[in-house]
């Protein structure tokens, strides 16, 4: 009878539930910054419950900027890192693709960046990461945000050695959360969704790490609309090339500066910080009891280069964008490219910067240059502009946003390539 | 007895709303007729300029495509189940990381040979079945004919036999190809490593955007717009191709082929552009 008597509890209980999990949510706007509950909090800002979530500030762009300090237990520390291939670079290696991580470019360029220029803001948590197995932008209730944005060039990074635990790995902090926005703390026992965004370049953004150089490409990316910029120098180590062959006109040492137009949302991100269950990570972050948690915005430079969209991993390739070079023909001395002269590059059949064709080769051993001219699968992806190779690298850049180190995040590209 | 009626009552006024999770018609299952149909033609001759300044006029696009798969958005890679998935088994559309991938509501196991140059729709010739539920994006696949051992690599099903003439300025290029998906395309790249696509993989249009809500009595309709599929072709690229007899050039197929071919072969898997997928309702 004591069991009967709870029965309609039980299932008005029951079909609450279930209604509660019915339906589409409003606030699921698919730009990783929906949720109801907590309230925004901008970074620095004091919330209502006291707690103090911080983003780093600066006054100006000539003000030196104060990264965030660490939360303390509890708390989330948020850091940007383009790991130790920005800081340091690719070397090129002679020997099997297979030996390196990343593997070297297969065409016998070693890349080194000076400059890898992010914008990054709405730094958001929401709860519930799991909320919908089929779909993984639909999420919690919002607890805490740091809109941002920073201006951040990963190349140079900060004092917070990253997740690879090397020390060229240099992170820079940009927001910190001690607490959810309501002053709540979070949660040690469960996970929360994590999401950010990539934003063109702009005047709001509070520029962080950048010296007079990067300021000065910033303020281009501010006029053009890039969300990141890779610039640096390719130096080719490779064999000599056959005399004659399109290869021998190419110059040794290429500038390159690629302004990228690819503001994309990384959604709910996974984790390779937390167990996985199989083989995938859980999505999410968690607090920790007792120190702060890291929480690794990471962006990989080498999708940019590879040779087929929506692909993880393809060779990397320089030779496309080095045909291009302003010295083409003079290999001896060292020329500039820019991404307006790719924008006319059809990535379906490489041409030289002349007219020729540009051949594929390989000079590691374990990669087979396909015959004939060089050409990029778009793999189901078209631009604007047809077989532009401008698009092409801002499209595939754009997948190279991650969460600590390698969790992969739901990519939504805020552009059209 | 009164006390098990009220057992009933109380499930089912417990259960009713699981069944209005899911657009207030239950998931129901059905089946479905499929179409497809190529774009509007001028007249006998389907002739476009494209982005490379190249008038082109089609004789001939034949496509055959299939079998079809209708998706829901990509699944949340966490292998924790939920209590829907306790009441209803999803299946699970392969895919690779954070690129792609979904959860199939629907299928149309079926081949289909159509002529691109008509609007004239062709219909499958199985019918789909489908859950009821949103559908936000479609999968095209490009797989071989019935009957083929699923290892085999050298096929024969021709997925576009395209034929042809460009013109800009003097230039007049006559044209026709044959594309195959077949292990031609597959990039040198040791196998299993990272970054390697499967035959597999090169057989499959992913993604491809719709969004509807399929009800019962209504139809699914794909349309092909073949213009895509030569939209950055630069027919000057066709210099050192053979020629037949008539003079025509001969399109190189594989991923050492021209630079024409290869529009073809990424226009035909291109996911915005190429393909429209919608839903008529009764």
């Amino acid at each position: 009878m004591q069991k009967l008597k709870l029965l309609p509890v039980f299932a008005l209980a029951l079909s609450t539930l279930f209604v509660a999990g019915c339906g589409d949510d409003d606030d699921t706007s698919g730009d990783g910054t929906s949720g109801k509950g907590g309230t925004a909090s901008q970074g620095g800002s004091q919330n209502e419950g006291g707690a103090k979530n911080e983003g780093g500030a600066a006054a100006s762009t000539s003000t030196e900027f104060v990264p965030p300090a660490d939360p303390g237990k509890g708390g989330f520390w948020v850091t940007v890192s383009g790991e130790d291939l920005a800081s340091v670079g690719y070397d090129f290696v002679k020997g099997a693709l297979a030996d390196g991580d990343p593997p070297a470019f297969v065409d016998g360029w070693a890349v080194h960046f000076d400059h890898v220029i992010v914008t990054v803001g709405n730094v958001t948590i929401h709860e519930d990461p799991d909320k919908d197995a089929g779909n993984p932008q639909d999420v919690g209730a919002l607890v805490a945000k740091a809109a941002g944005p920073w201006a951040v060039d990963a190349a140079i990074g900060g004092d917070v050695i990253g997740k690879s635990e090397s020390p060229d790995e240099k992170t820079i902090p940009i927001a910190a959360f001690a607490s959810q926005d309501n002053g709540d703390p979070f949660d040690p026992e469960s996970r929360y969704a994590f999401s950010y965004d990539t934003l063109a370049a702009s005047e709001d953004a509070t520029v962080t790490n950048l010296d007079d150089e990067g300021r000065a490409l910033y303020a281009e990316a501010k006029a053009k609309g890039y969300s990141m910029v890779f610039a640096g120098t390719a130096t080719y180590k490779g064999e000599a090339p056959e005399a004659g062959s399109v290869f021998a006109s190419i110059p040794t040492e290429v500038k390159f500066t690629l302004g990228l137009k690819n503001p994309t949302s990384y959604i709910n991100c996974s984790n390779t910080d937390l167990t996985a269950v199989g083989d995938e990570f859980p999505r999410g972050i968690q607090a920790s009891a007792t120190k702060s948690t890291i929480v690794q915005i990471t962006i990989h430079t080498d999708h940019g280069f590879w040779d087929t969209l929506n692909v993880e991993g393809t060779p990397l390739h320089f030779d496309p964008i080095a045909a291009q070079a302003s010295t083409y023909g003079m290999p001896d001395k060292p020329g500039t490219v820019t991404i307006e002269d790719l924008v006319d590059v059809d990535v379906t059949g490489f041409k030289t910067k002349d007219g020729e064709v540009l051949p594929w080769r390989s000079l590691v051993s374990d990669y087979d240059a396909p015959a004939g001219q060089m050409k990029y699968d778009t793999n189901g992806t078209s631009f604007k502009k047809a077989n532009s190779f401008a698009s092409y690298l801002a499209y595939s850049a754009a997948s190279g946003g991650h969460l600590n180190a390698d969790g992969e995040c739901e990519v939504k590209n805020n552009f059209t390539p | 007895m009164t006390t098990r009626r009220s057992w009933l009552l109380l499930l089912a006024l417990a259960l009713a709303p699981v069944t209005a999770c899911t657009g207030g018609t239950g998931s129901e299952r059905f089946h479905f007729e499929a179409r497809i149909r190529g774009t509007a033609s001028t007249g006998d001759a389907y002739t476009f300029e494209n982005e490379s300044g190249w008038l082109v006029r089609l004789d001939r696009a034949q496509v055959t495509l299939g079998p079809v798969y209708l998706n829901v958005v990509p699944p949340l890679r966490d292998k924790s189940a939920s209590i829907w998935d306790l009441l209803v088994k999803p299946a699970w559309a392969d895919g690779a990381s954070h690129l792609d991938s979904g959860r199939v509501v629907g299928e149309v196991l079926a081949q289909v040979s159509f002529d691109a140059l008509s609007e004239q729709p062709v219909t499958f010739p199985a019918l789909g079945t489908i859950t009821q539920e949103e559908v936000r994006t479609a999968d095209v696949w490009f797989y071989p004919e019935p009957g083929t051992p699923a290892e085999a690599k050298k096929l024969d099903t021709v997925a576009l036999d395209i034929a042809g003439q460009a013109t800009r300025g003097d230039a007049i290029v006559p044209f026709r190809g044959l594309l195959k998906l077949d292990d031609s395309w597959i990039a040198n790249q040791t196998a299993s490593t990272r970054g390697n696509t499967s035959l597999a993989t090169i057989r499959q249009v992913r993604g491809i955007p719709a969004s509807f809500f399929p009800d019962p009595g209504g139809f699914l309709e794909i349309t092909f717009d073949v213009k895509r599929l030569l939209r950055g072709a630069d027919f000057s690229n066709l210099q050192a191709n053979k020629t037949d007899s008539a003079g025509v050039k001969l399109l190189i197929p594989g991923k050492a082929g021209d630079q024409v071919m290869t529009n073809l072969y990424q226009g035909l898997h291109e996911a915005d552009g190429t393909y429209t997928v919608r839903w008529h309702s009764p």
